[in-house]
């Protein structure tokens, strides 16, 4: 199954799903796609689209998934990295009218860099990274989150 | 002995994902949780002391409704100090913890702003608003340092 996230933010994302829906038309993928959309509307008949999906439920499809496809949103990323799944990345684009600015770019140049996702930079480029990603294997995300939770806790204690 | 109390505020998506790493914070404090009202954040009432304030309208646009929300948004978010009054505010942005933050900082309530881990060389608009009077700003990534020379890093929160 190919998981697509396209977050929570209140603008559209068509460009992943029209590329989709275009392979599939073209009988270039033959395998389920969810599609968790949030305010972008499609209609396809080769997905299974629903808008908004309650964590665990989320969680249940980045488990279940072969591959996700996924806007470079940081908390749509970090899930599938923590699960070690492979993951394809496409930033918003603010030219495009699909964010408020570029910054889905940085996130994506570095986890791409660091080897944690494959970067779709050209929406044409989908199929072959479709093709790369079972070859695959992505980086180790190590958390190093506890010293932010120190230094807070630490604060907290203080004031 | 009385656990202290803390708000953290944030808006949907990779902002509120990151304050919910914070869980331990959770379970140390007298927490409150305040976000958007949106299909996902309303499914996480059973499980979180939270609560919520308008979503943002949508496109990006500063429309109308843009300042009819951010009007509400801020008599909400003094209606809610009022009712949780917290030693200190903890956010991770974006623009829905902007009033929050200004009207604790009147009530002389600490503010602390965690930027996006999305933010790694670029500044941010909400970011920049509060910055002037945080009294601590934490940054995820070096590079963006140089936008807020005031800021601490301390690596991701993810």
């Amino acid at each position: 199954m190919i998981l697509v996230v396209l977050g929570t933010f209140h603008i559209e994302f068509k460009r992943p799903l029209t590329e989709l829906h275009k392979l599939c038309e073209l009988g270039k993928i033959n395998e389920e796609i969810v599609v968790q959309s949030g305010h972008t509307n499609f209609e396809s008949e080769y997905f299974t689209i629903i808008p908004f999906i309650a964590p665990d439920k989320l969680d249940e499809l980045y488990n279940r998934a072969r591959v996700i496809i996924t806007h470079a949103g940081t908390g749509s990323i970090i899930k599938g990295i923590k699960k070690g799944k492979k993951l394809i990345a496409i930033a918003r684009l603010h030219e495009k009218g699909e964010h408020i600015d570029n910054h889905q770019i940085e996130i994506l140049n570095e986890f791409s860099n660091q080897n944690y996702l494959l970067a779709c930079n050209d929406i044409d480029s989908l199929y072959s990274k479709l093709n790369e990603i079972d070859q695959f294997i992505p980086s180790t995300y190590i958390s190093s989150k506890q010293k932010i939770v120190n230094f807070l806790k630490e604060y907290i204690d203080n004031i | 002995m009385k656990k202290k109390k803390i708000l953290l505020i944030c808006s949907d998506g990779g902002h509120l994902a990151q304050t919910l790493e914070l869980q331990e914070l959770f379970d140390t404090y007298d927490y409150l949780l305040v976000t958007e009202a949106t299909p996902v954040t309303l499914s996480l009432a059973d499980k979180y002391n939270i609560k919520y304030l308008r979503p943002r309208s949508e496109g990006n646009k500063r429309s109308i409704s843009f300042f009819v929300s951010l009007f509400i948004n801020s008599f909400l978010s003094l209606r809610i100090l009022m009712s949780h009054f917290p030693k200190v505010i903890i956010t991770t942005g974006s623009h829905t913890a902007v009033p929050m933050c200004y009207i604790g900082k009147l009530l002389m309530i600490k503010v602390v702003w965690i930027l996006s881990f999305a933010r790694i060389s670029t500044k941010a608009k909400s970011a920049d608003l509060v910055y002037p009077f945080a009294d601590k700003f934490i940054v995820q990534w070096e590079p963006v340092k140089r936008f807020y020379p005031n800021s601490i890093y301390l690596g991701g929160i993810y």
